[in-house]
């Protein structure tokens, strides 16, 4: 039984070790990728934000990541936006056909972000820049093993 | 006139409201203003033909926000593990917090195997997809690298010979030391008098007593030697204590008459 559990233990292991070389690979490979995307947030504009919140690294590949990070960030906020300003939209030119060349035109109003910001949870971004420890909710449940315990899940 | 008193107070509050925002956020900032360009120019690429100019600076805001608190937690998590530089670890790791709001996938089993997970996270996996498909679109103009806030401008720039000699493994950010003429002329003064002629306790027969030959040699060849031995033999002397004593009397005799 003894025996058992360690061979297991031993060959899951190895698929650990292995798997977590191909990771490393696909983090490398990654970050190499990194060197030759230009983010539409310059570099420059990033390292001084960072340098302002007293982030030191030499990394410009590291630089690049944050600086991706925050367009994706911006670039999702954006698109819900926009997603919000058709849907919108849509209602209207239903109601008046002769508004639907005025209202064609796609534009980022304060109310459509508004609605896109609601996702994001600004207080406790807020409360990270400033400092605070911000509680993280616990009730993640995206895997099938999730309340499951480790060693009944290996039974 | 009610209706004129009243309609005065709101006017400036209403003014002063518009006014308020814009300062708050600071937008005369140099800075502000690039992220308000790359914003813009991300709200195109997703599909925007144009946009409010308050919705643009919140936006700018919610996005300089979101920079800063990525760089603070990173560097909050490096520091949680004794290192002054950050690096994927602690990003990696600080995304998951921002994104923790939200959910991510691996989220849940995000704390059962501690390596694994940062390098497999479903954060980074976005990212990569996100910079594996969406389009390439650089800055609009290029930024001089000017005065901006860097490390370098807090330091002071070293002298080659000290770079050479020492330095290297002081980091740049700490204050600079001391003058060199601070400590080193001191121990120049320090070694001159302990050269020059001023007698020490160490040679003072106090100590070279428990040398007898040494002793012996001091007695015969000091002939202008420093303060502690004598350069000729002095002559005896005799006191006689009783006839200070009478002299001594007699003189407070004499006061008294």
């Amino acid at each position: 039984m003894n025996h058992n559990n360690t061979s297991s233990s031993n060959s899951q292991q190895q698929q650990s070790s292995e798997a977590r070389h191909d990771d490393d690979a696909a983090l490398t490979e990654f970050l190499a990728s990194l060197m030759d995307y230009t983010p539409t947030i310059p570099d420059e504009l990033v390292e001084h934000y960072l340098a302002k919140s007293g982030f030191q690294c030499p990394d410009v590949r590291l630089v690049r990541l944050v600086a991706v990070a925050t367009q994706k960030f911006v670039a999702e906020v954006a698109t819900d936006a926009l997603q919000q300003c058709k849907a919108r939209q849509a209602s209207v030119v239903k109601d008046k056909r002769d508004k639907q060349q005025k209202e064609k035109r796609l534009i980022l109003t304060m109310e459509d972000l508004s609605k896109a910001l609601r996702e994001v949870d600004l207080i406790s971004l807020l409360a990270l820049a400033n400092g605070v420890n911000v509680k993280h909710q616990e009730y993640f449940a995206d895997s099938p093993s999730t309340g499951v315990d480790p060693p009944s899940r290996e039974e | 006139m009610i209706t004129h008193e009243t309609k005065t107070p709101k006017k400036p509050n209403k003014t002063h409201f518009q006014k308020l925002p814009p300062a708050a956020k600071n937008p005369s900032d140099y800075g502000f203003k690039i992220t308000r360009t790359a914003v813009s120019q991300i709200c195109q690429s997703v599909g925007f033909k144009s946009i409010q100019l308050s919705a643009l600076e919140t936006l700018t805001h919610v996005a300089t926000l979101y920079l800063q608190t990525l760089g603070k937690t990173a560097v909050s998590y490096s520091n949680a593990s004794n290192r002054t530089q950050s690096n994927i670890f602690d990003i990696i790791n600080s995304l998951h917090d921002m994104s923790s709001v939200q959910g991510f996938p691996g989220g849940s089993t995000l704390h059962r195997s501690s390596g694994m997970s940062l390098l497999r996270s479903g954060v980074l996996k976005d990212i990569k997809s996100f910079v594996a498909f969406s389009d390439e679109i650089p800055f609009a103009k290029p930024i001089p690298r000017g005065n901006s806030i860097s490390l370098r401008r807090n330091s002071i720039p070293l002298e080659l010979d000290e770079l050479d000699s020492t330095g290297l493994h002081i980091p740049r950010w700490l204050p600079r030391f001391p003058d060199e003429s601070s400590y080193k002329t001191c121990g120049d003064s320090w070694e001159k008098r302990r050269t020059g002629d001023l007698v020490l306790w160490e040679r003072s027969d106090l100590v070279s007593a428990g040398n007898g030959n040494e002793f012996q040699e001091n007695e015969k060849g000091s002939d202008g030697g420093g303060g502690g031995d004598l350069a000729v033999e002095r002559g005896r002397l005799r006191f006689k204590i009783g006839e200070v004593g009478k002299a001594q009397k007699g003189g407070i005799l004499n006061s008294f008459l």
